[in-house]
């Protein structure tokens, strides 16, 4: 096996960058294909259901150690974002914010909700909530309304922003997203 | 005539098969090896310890009510059917991947703390999918790879051992592991640019991308007034970072060329004399300290400058501590 062992060793690893190449191959997503070039679509499905064939061998270890080879870094970077608001109202008052994303003067549970860990919920892929957005919010309620016993309600919204063609950005007002929780439905 | 040219074609596998086999089988020091393994266990402790210090832990990794995990009800993962979702499998998993990140800091069964690492890391990614980032994957296929690596031949309790029962850790060790992690940085690159589908990043936009990031509330560190005093700056950063992205698998060319420097050839020469690898090099380093300074990702760019060591051969790395020694001694001697 020794004397074998430094070609058997570089196979799997050719293997290895191979099934990794495949596996990162940068097949669009079928939606965007569907939408933006119809006439490709069926051949890119073709190639996709082809290329997971291919991996359908190392899936369970990728399953099990949950790696992928696709990397996608900031892969959109649009003008149209969104500014998350955390706010709570009291009986018969107006709502009052608890926290902004990017304003230090209401910056209440700004280390929990800016560790990368957290904001990885909240923050929208894109225009795309995160599937965890409305697990998140209802804890995030529950906790406000715990340390807040002065709130009946609290909330979680996305305010549309506008980033400006030379930086900096300018808030729309458009409440986007909200999720709310009143006191009297956990009582 | 056929024959010939069969014959010279199986001739050039075969001499390719054979210079694929010595690449792979190369030898080296492992100080870049080791510099990764703690670099990479002291930036994913200091994130885990983030999360205890928030007082994160159960919110993250347990099911409503006590946090917003996500368990699957049809396919649980493996930790939530051994031991139950909740408040102390999240405890658990958290414990296993600290202690694991502490042993593989000290070089303590390293190759069992890289495999405990990278299975409960995974569990923690899979009950909390949208807080398992990029940077997560990449540190879970870095220290699987350095598990079958021999990052531990120094400055390790492993070594320690081995050298007091008389079994001392060999001097040089595989450099595949080092190779494959440069790959895996090279590819990691290649693929973000291929996948950068907003229009932000192309000149349809006018190169904007950087700029829209940097002025968004949710990652910006600093009040986005400042970006537009230097905007153009933005775009030419904008472009640099696809430069330098999609243009990534010239690095192993720059770096063949520089280790092969005494061979002929324009190209080489070129890359050579405008020192192309240490551009690319001090390129990434200035990317992520850039990024560190302007916006909160967290430990992306910690964990990615972790993996830079990897770039250099350990004779460089020596060099380069040496330089460092002789000019703290100078500056000794001249205080």
């Amino acid at each position: 096996v020794s004397r074998w062992w430094p070609s058997i060793r570089a196979a799997l690893i050719l293997l290895a960058c191979m099934i990794g190449v495949i596996d990162g191959c940068p097949v669009p997503p079928h939606d965007q294909t569907r939408k933006y070039a119809p006439e490709w679509a069926p051949t890119i499905l073709e190639i996709d259901r082809f290329r997971l064939g291919l991996l359908k061998p190392v899936r369970p270890i990728a399953d099990l150690t949950l790696i992928r080879q696709k990397w996608s870094l900031f892969s959109g970077a649009s003008l149209r974002r969104f500014q998350m608001r955390l706010e709570g109202k009291p009986r018969d008052g107006q709502w009052k914010t608890l926290f902004r994303a990017g304003d230090d003067d209401v910056a209440m549970y700004a280390d929990m909700l800016h560790y990368r860990r957290i904001r990885g919920v909240w923050n929208p892929s894109g225009q795309r909530l995160r599937g965890g957005y409305d697990r998140f919010c209802k804890w995030m309620n529950t906790r406000v309304l715990a340390d807040h016993p002065e709130f009946d309600q609290s909330r979680v919204v996305l305010e549309r922003i506008q980033i400006g063609a030379d930086g900096g950005y300018t808030p729309t007002g458009e409440l986007l997203h909200e999720r709310l929780l009143d006191r009297r439905s956990i009582r | 005539m056929r024959r010939a040219g069969l014959t010279s074609v199986r001739t050039r596998i075969a001499r390719w098969a054979g210079d694929w086999v010595a690449l792979w089988n190369r030898r080296e020091a492992p100080t870049a090896l080791v510099m990764v393994r703690i670099g990479v266990a002291v930036v994913l402790l200091a994130d885990l310890m983030t999360a205890w210090r928030l007082d994160l832990i159960e919110v993250l990794w347990a099911p409503p009510p006590d946090g917003f995990a996500y368990v699957s009800p049809k396919n649980p993962p493996w930790s939530v059917r051994w031991f139950g979702a909740g408040p102390d499998l999240a405890f658990g998993l958290w414990l296993a991947a600290v202690i694991a990140c502490c042993a593989m800091a000290i070089g303590a069964a390293t190759r069992v703390a890289c495999v405990v690492f990278v299975l409960v890391y995974a569990q923690l990614g899979v009950l909390a999918p949208d807080s398992d980032r990029g940077i997560d994957v990449l540190m879970r296929i870095v220290v699987g790879i350095l598990a079958f690596s021999a990052c531990n031949a120094r400055w390790s309790v492993d070594a320690w051992v081995r050298r007091k029962i008389g079994k001392p850790m060999p001097e040089t060790v595989p450099a595949w592991p080092r190779y494959l992690l440069f790959a895996q940085l090279i590819w990691m690159y290649f693929s973000s640019g291929q996948n950068k589908a907003g229009s932000e990043w192309f000149p349809s936009a006018g190169f904007t991308a950087l700029g829209n990031v940097l002025s968004d509330p949710h990652f910006a560190r600093f009040d986005p007034g400042w970006v537009e005093a230097i905007h153009p700056l933005t775009r030419v950063a904008t472009v640099v970072t696809m430069l330098f992205e999609l243009g990534a698998p010239a690095m192993i060319l720059f770096t063949w060329w520089h280790v092969t420097a005494d061979r002929p050839g324009r190209l080489r020469r070129w890359s050579n004399k405008l020192r192309l690898r240490w551009v690319w090099i001090a390129t990434g380093i200035g990317f992520h300290l850039g990024i560190a300074l302007t916006m909160q990702l967290g430990i992306f760019p910690w964990g990615m400058l972790a993996v830079y060591p990897v770039l250099f051969h350990p004779d460089e790395i020596a060099r380069g501590a040496a330089w460092i020694r002789s000019r703290v001694r100078r500056g000794k001697s001249a205080g």
